[in-house]
């Protein structure tokens, strides 16, 4: 009875002296601080092939990203223990550490990798994953969007792929890399002008030909090599859009430009814009309740949006500048980008679906048919900028373009592909 | 800290108390000697009014009026509730008195002087019969007769004596009020010692808070893309000791992004040691933080 008294008297008296005043604090406006990633893995206990295409691709997405600041002082084996490797990253004034090593065994490569939070001293995963020699680029552009996908909740953009055309004027072909430029393959030879490609599925694409001396719309899959002849009845250089589970084209008809809704078979459906102007460049929200084109109704060209559901109004979008086109709905149905002239300079702009916070994003020449990553954070596009005419990869959240793919040919058209497996 | 404050408030509030007690004890002493006139005084003068009271009104006509009367409705308000659990038992012997409940006090006085007054009652009884019987009487008459002359003294010192009591009780509620307002005075002096501790302690807690922060925030960096147009609110607690060491640190509520919630633990990691805080602002060695991070800009 005694103990029990003494131990409660004992638990009073701790619970009065823990009764102590808490203080509080609020800071605000955090400054500026790159993310620091280390990258100290894949040396040790790896094939030098597989360590260089790792290390190469990974430090390439992160400069493309716009996002992290890379660090290879350090080289760590799987086998490293996570609280030492985060330990070293903390005194190194670094934020996150990828390393692993990699095992060849037979066809397969078998990479294991370990993605730690230094800041937080916890394990972002420890996971190994099967690859091939030709995947291992794509094995890198992985671990990046993982990383990607945990600072800033949103998954990375690197594993889909662009397509686009590229030639001299007289001909141009159509190619396809991946998001970060590399293993650029062309994909038509016809010495004749194939330009406007499209993404329509995961692994089919659209572009206009020239190939049969006549402009038409082509189906063609990527990987099969099949191709279709989708549409030929417009002399215009058109291009082909995806609508629900058929397609958009905008073509001359009746004297006036519009907007078709067309099947597989390239029969005319319906008509998605009935003006007797000139309307253009379709995009379609993702649940294609909305269309974003250009019309010059006003005079010059500027986006418009109509509804697809009644009561079918169309709403004009851009009120800046006498020069608007080549609108693009980011996949998440919530921001349109556009290119903008004005005084010889191009600018991309990004606007909420709405039309509201119009702002400049990118600057340069030329700059032409952006098309959203399937993150609805970063936009391929192509152009000039300075002395470089390339495709740029803008981060449209900080305004951080990168080089993606850098040519003296001219571009004619872009279009990047959703998440790919 | 708050339960020393607490034990040091019992203690001299405590002393207070014993100082106040015995304070009340000491009234209690005095009337003792009281009753011994008072008494003696009422009876006599409602008993030798008759016979012997005439000379004394002669030379003391105020008296009569003021004993009866008079002293009476005074310290009636007063004295009542010390001097009763005292004087209850005394009240029997004296039913007369029983319309003046204020002179309660002064039946006290009767119960001890019976003894005297008995034979002051008797004296003049024997007077008369002793003249005629035997020698042992006149003896006993010589014996009375000579505190006579006493008891005729004593009467105007007796009144005198009451008005000293009353002068006496008077002062002593003086004294006590004169105590109360010390006490009063007292309390609310150790109360404004206790806020101006209290101001001193924030005090020490707001530029300590200050140093803190400023700490943090030199620590504190975000990539400003991940966070854009979003708001990032994280609240973290944290407990340091005497010497400024990080005791604990955890996350009360996280921001939604791991990556913004990390450097905000980071920011605290990094600022570690902190300097040691005031002892005011300690409690039990340890002082607590909750420290709310938020992405916007201050307003």
């Amino acid at each position: 009875m005694r103990r029990f008294i003494v131990a409660i008297l004992f638990l009073f008296i701790l619970s009065l002296s823990s009764l102590g005043a808490t203080y509080e604090i609020t800071i605000s406006n955090p400054k500026y601080k790159p993310i620091t990633v280390a990258l100290w893995g894949f040396v040790k206990n790896t094939p030098e092939f597989v360590s260089k295409a790792l290390i190469n691709t990974i430090k390439r997405d992160f400069l493309i990203s716009g996002l992290f600041v890379a660090d290879q002082s350090q080289h760590f084996s799987y086998e490293a223990p996570v609280s030492v490797v985060n330990g070293i990253a903390k005194l190194d004034n670094i934020d996150y550490v990828v390393y692993g090593n990699a095992v060849i065994s037979g066809e397969n490569i078998y990479v294991n990798l370990k993605i730690t939070d230094a800041l937080r001293n916890t394990t972002v995963i420890d996971k190994t994953f099967v690859t091939n020699r030709y995947s291992l680029d794509w094995m890198a552009d992985k671990i990046v969007d993982i990383l990607i996908g945990y600072v800033t909740g949103i998954y990375g953009p690197f594993e889909s792929k662009i397509v686009f055309a590229m030639g001299n004027g007289k001909t141009s072909d159509i190619y396809i890399c991946d998001f970060n430029g590399q293993n650029v393959v062309r994909i038509t030879n016809w010495h004749t002008f194939n330009i406007l490609p499209k993404w329509v599925s995961t692994d089919t694409i659209t572009f206009l030909s020239y190939r049969y001396g006549k402009p038409a719309v082509f189906l063609f899959n990527v990987f099969s090599g099949r191709l279709v002849k989708l549409f030929n009845a417009s002399n215009l250089s058109i291009a082909a859009v995806r609508f629900r589970n058929k397609f958009a084209i905008a073509f001359n008809r009746y004297g006036s430009t519009n907007i078709y809704e067309i099947n597989e078979k390239g029969r005319v459906i319906r008509k998605l814009t009935n003006d007797p102007n000139i309307n253009v460049s379709p995009s379609f929200t993702p649940d294609y309740s909305k269309m974003v084109f250009v019309s010059n109704r006003e005079g010059n060209p500027q986006i418009y949006i109509k509804e697809l559901n009644s009561p079918y109004e169309v709403k004009r979008l851009t009120f800046q500048g006498k020069y608007n086109s080549s609108p693009a709905v980011s996949p998440n149905g919530k921001k349109i980008a556009y290119i903008s002239l004005e005084g010889g300079v191009s600018y991309l702009k990004v606007m909420n679906i709405d039309g509201t916070n119009d702002r400049v994003v990118m600057q340069g020449y030329s700059l032409d048919s952006p098309s959203w990553s399937y993150d609805s954070r970063y936009i391929a596009l192509t152009g000039r900028v300075g002395d470089k005419n390339a495709i740029f990869i803008v981060n449209t959240d900080n305004g951080h373009y990168s080089v993606a793919m850098e040519t003296k040919l001219i571009y004619n058209g872009l279009s990047v592909s959703s998440k790919l497996q | 800290m708050k339960f020393l404050s607490f034990l040091a408030s019992l203690i001299v509030h405590a002393f207070f108390v014993l100082i106040f007690l015995l304070i009340v004890k000491t009234p209690t002493v005095k009337p003792k000697k009281t009753p011994i006139y008072t008494v003696s005084l009422i009876k006599i003068t409602k008993k030798q009014q008759k016979k012997t009271n005439t000379q004394i009104n002669k030379k003391q006509p105020k008296p009569k009026p003021t004993v009866k009367p008079k002293p009476k409705p005074k310290p009636k308000p007063k004295p009542k509730p010390k001097v009763k659990p005292k004087q209850k038992p005394k009240p029997k012997p004296t039913p007369k008195q029983k319309p003046k409940p204020k002179i309660k006090p002064k039946p006290k006085q009767v119960v001890i002087p019976k003894k005297k007054k008995k034979p002051e009652i008797k004296k003049p009884l024997k007077k008369a019969k002793p003249k005629k019987k035997e020698k042992k009487k006149v003896k006993r008459e010589k014996r009375v007769k000579k505190p006579k002359p006493k008891k005729q003294a004593k009467k105007p010192n007796i009144e005198e004596k009451i008005k000293l009591l009353k002068e006496k009780i008077m002062l002593q509620q003086i004294r006590e009020k004169l105590l109360r307002e010390k006490i009063k005075l007292l309390r609310e002096h150790i109360l404004t010692q206790e806020e101006a501790q209290r101001r001193y302690a924030q005090k020490l807690a707001n530029s300590y808070i200050a140093l803190i922060k400023s700490i943090i925030y030199n620590h504190w960096g975000v990539e400003k893309s991940i966070i854009k147009d979003k708001v990032f609110i994280a609240k973290v607690k944290i407990k340091l000791d005497y010497n400024g060491n990080l005791v604990n640190l955890y996350m009360i509520k996280s921001s939604g992004n791991s990556y913004f919630d990390g450097t905000v633990m980071d920011a605290i990691k990094s600022s570690e040691p902190f300097p040691p805080p005031p002892k005011e602002i300690l409690t039990g060695g340890f002082v607590d933080f909750i420290i709310t991070f938020d992405s916007r800009e201050k307003q």
